[in-house]
């Protein structure tokens, strides 16, 4: 006959002292934890995205306003059209900065955490919400109507949980508050890193048009052999927040095709902006494009083939990264600006026999800008050592003192690096 | 080493001594873990997280009271959370009568079936009943720790007690009937 016996005793005698292994996979991921203290992930995708989308726009009007800045001051025919096109697209990013600052003042009264609230609680109309878990957040937005619809108990009095605040000895409060500085410190353990880049370089213009000669605006024109070598600083301000700066040599070459250059002692005024004087350009796939070029030609030095525009600059960025994601791999999205200092300047023409030297650019300013906007992936090979890819999308702003047209320059480098944390 | 030495070593990040203390535990956590979570590999999961907080707050244990029940408590804790995230507004009630004493003829039953019928307990209920049962939390600090009513509390605990009967009572007829 069997016993009658309480279900509670049946389990509690039988768990009791219940002890299993776990894969080994459990001690592995820990392992690589303790050894890489990867920064802990916190506030929520949206979130991340909406802050680094404010600062990307930040970084974005800064140089447009200094570029807006500059344009003034050298207003000249030409920049008309440029600059109003950018009274455009400034308009835009107003818009969609408002938009953003909304985002990130939600993403900071959301995440507010016990230790906080004082802060917080200093905001207007602000809502003290107790979720599921006992953790109290204070929000002012849409959140606390929704709490307030599911259960009307997890809209508390202010004055209730600043007492049960003082008083909260429970089990989860014990546990529950995420020891902050603990965390920043581990994080901010090696705030510097230094490292190298090296980036293949794509050089191209957002709109048609020649910065050499009006008469090449409709030539074709291609990129090449450009590449960006430097060196990189970066330091951690925070777990989410890099600045990072250094110094880059950036080559780009640009290649004018179908060009016709005629050589002429001739009094009628250059076409163009090269250095070397008596040089009339044309389109040599367009014969009666120029009437000046076409009526001096006969019996004049003539010459067919490629342009080609050698600039050289260093670079020096100022960038702002921002963790989405940290571990082994991590991932970032990286917004700022940088100033070119013009090294080198020359344009060739290159025929089949023959390379010939026409002197440099004129209306290329000897300091410019840009504004970058990338993804950078990072791969940790041990403490101290990790690589990184990131694609750079970089805005070129005031390139061109003057007569360069629609030309609109822009580059695009993969750079990717080795670098030293300490 | 002593365990006493153990600890003051995980609090200097010995990596060797976190390694042994894991290593000490690991069984009787993971059995922990497996009675909160529905499958193995979340319980692996809340394991692996349990045990990067315990390593992370180390500094907190001040050597007042057992570690094995400071452990312990961050483990459940964590299990809580992941429940409370997957949870957040499954808040439907139901309502069954208080304290339901529920008892079950004794019969070999293996530890197996024990722990898996409590993992296919639904959430609420294997959490009350974990907390009541196995790990002895009063209904007042489960109210707390789910942001439940005490009465849904126990009126879970009655609906878990009586889910468990029903399974245990029909693997026992199987057994009575499987030789035949």
């Amino acid at each position: 006959m069997l016993e009658r016996k309480n279900i509670d005793r049946v389990f509690q005698e039988n768990l009791k002292d219940l002890e299993l292994n776990p894969s080994k996979h459990v001690w592995n991921g820990i392992e690589l934890y303790l050894t890489e203290q990867p920064l802990k992930k916190s506030i929520p995708l949206w979130q991340r995205f909406s802050g680094v989308a404010v600062i990307f726009i930040l970084f974005f009007m800064g140089g447009v306003w200094y570029y807006n800045l500059n344009s003034i001051t050298n207003a000249e025919p030409d920049n008309i059209i440029t600059e109003s096109n950018f009274n455009i697209s400034e308009a835009d990013d107003r818009t969609q900065l408002d938009q953003g600052d909304n985002e990130l003042q939600k993403s900071i009264v959301n995440t507010v955490s016990l230790e906080n609230t004082k802060v917080a609680h200093d905001l207007e109309s602000t809502v003290f919400v107790k979720k599921p878990n006992n953790n109290v957040i204070v929000t002012s937005d849409d959140i606390s109507s929704i709490y307030k619809t599911i259960d009307s108990k997890y809209v508390i009095d202010k004055s209730d949980f600043l007492k049960s605040l003082k008083s909260n000895e429970n089990l989860i409060s014990n546990i529950d508050p995420v020891n902050v500085k603990e965390d920043n410190k581990k994080a901010m353990r090696n705030k510097w890193s230094i490292g190298t880049t090296v980036a293949p370089v794509y050089y191209n213009t957002l709109r048609s048009g020649s910065p050499i000669s009006e008469e090449l605006s409709n030539n074709s024109k291609s990129s090449d052999n450009a590449l960006s070598v430097g060196l990189k600083l970066n330091y951690q301000i925070n777990r989410k927040f890099n600045v990072q700066s250094g110094v880059n040599k950036v080559e780009l070459a640009y290649i004018t095709s179908n060009v016709n250059a005629t050589a002429t002692t001739s009094k009628i005024a250059a076409n163009n902006n090269i250095t070397k004087s008596g040089i009339i350009l044309s389109n040599s796939g367009n014969k009666n494009s120029d009437s000046r070029s076409s009526s001096i030609a006969q019996g004049k030095s003539n010459l067919s083939g490629e342009l080609n525009q050698s600039i050289e600059y260093f670079e020096l960025p100022v960038e702002m990264k921002y963790n989405l994601y940290e571990s082994r791999f991590g991932v970032g999205l990286v917004g700022g600006f940088s100033t070119y200092v013009l090294a080198k300047n020359s344009i060739y023409m290159v025929t089949q026999d023959q390379i010939t030297d026409l002197g440099s650019a004129s209306n290329l300013n000897s300091v410019n800008f840009s504004g970058n906007l990338g993804v950078d992936f990072d791969y940790k090979i041990n403490k101290n050592w990790y690589l990184n890819v990131a694609p750079m999308f970089k805005y070129q702003l005031n390139t061109y003192s003057n007569n360069a047209g629609n030309f609109q320059p822009y580059y695009f480098g993969i750079y990717s690096g080795l670098n030293y944390r300490f | 080493m002593s365990l006493h030495q153990l600890i003051i070593n995980c609090k200097k990040r010995d990596i060797k001594s976190q390694s042994e203390i894991y290593h000490l535990f690991a069984g009787k956590l993971f059995a922990l873990c497996l009675k909160y979570s529905k499958t193995k590999q979340s319980a692996e999961d809340n394991l692996q997280d349990a045990f990067i907080t315990i390593f992370d707050k180390i500094d907190q244990y001040k050597f007042k009271g057992s570690f094995e029940g400071w452990m312990k408590r961050i483990v459940i804790n964590t299990s809580l959370q992941t429940y409370r995230e997957k949870n957040v507004l499954n808040l439907v009630e139901e309502n069954y009568p208080d304290e339901v004493e529920v008892e079950i003829d004794e019969d070999e039953l293996s530890l197996d079936f024990l722990l898996k019928i409590i993992q296919q307990l639904p959430e609420r209920y294997r959490m009350v009943f974990n907390l009541y049962v196995l790990d002895g939390y009063s209904h007042k600090e489960i109210s707390g720790m789910l942001g439940i009513a005490e009465g849904t509390s126990k009126s879970n605990l009655s609906r878990a007690r009586l889910i468990l009967k029903d399974k245990i009572e029909l693997n026992q007829q199987k057994q009575i009937v499987g030789p035949s």
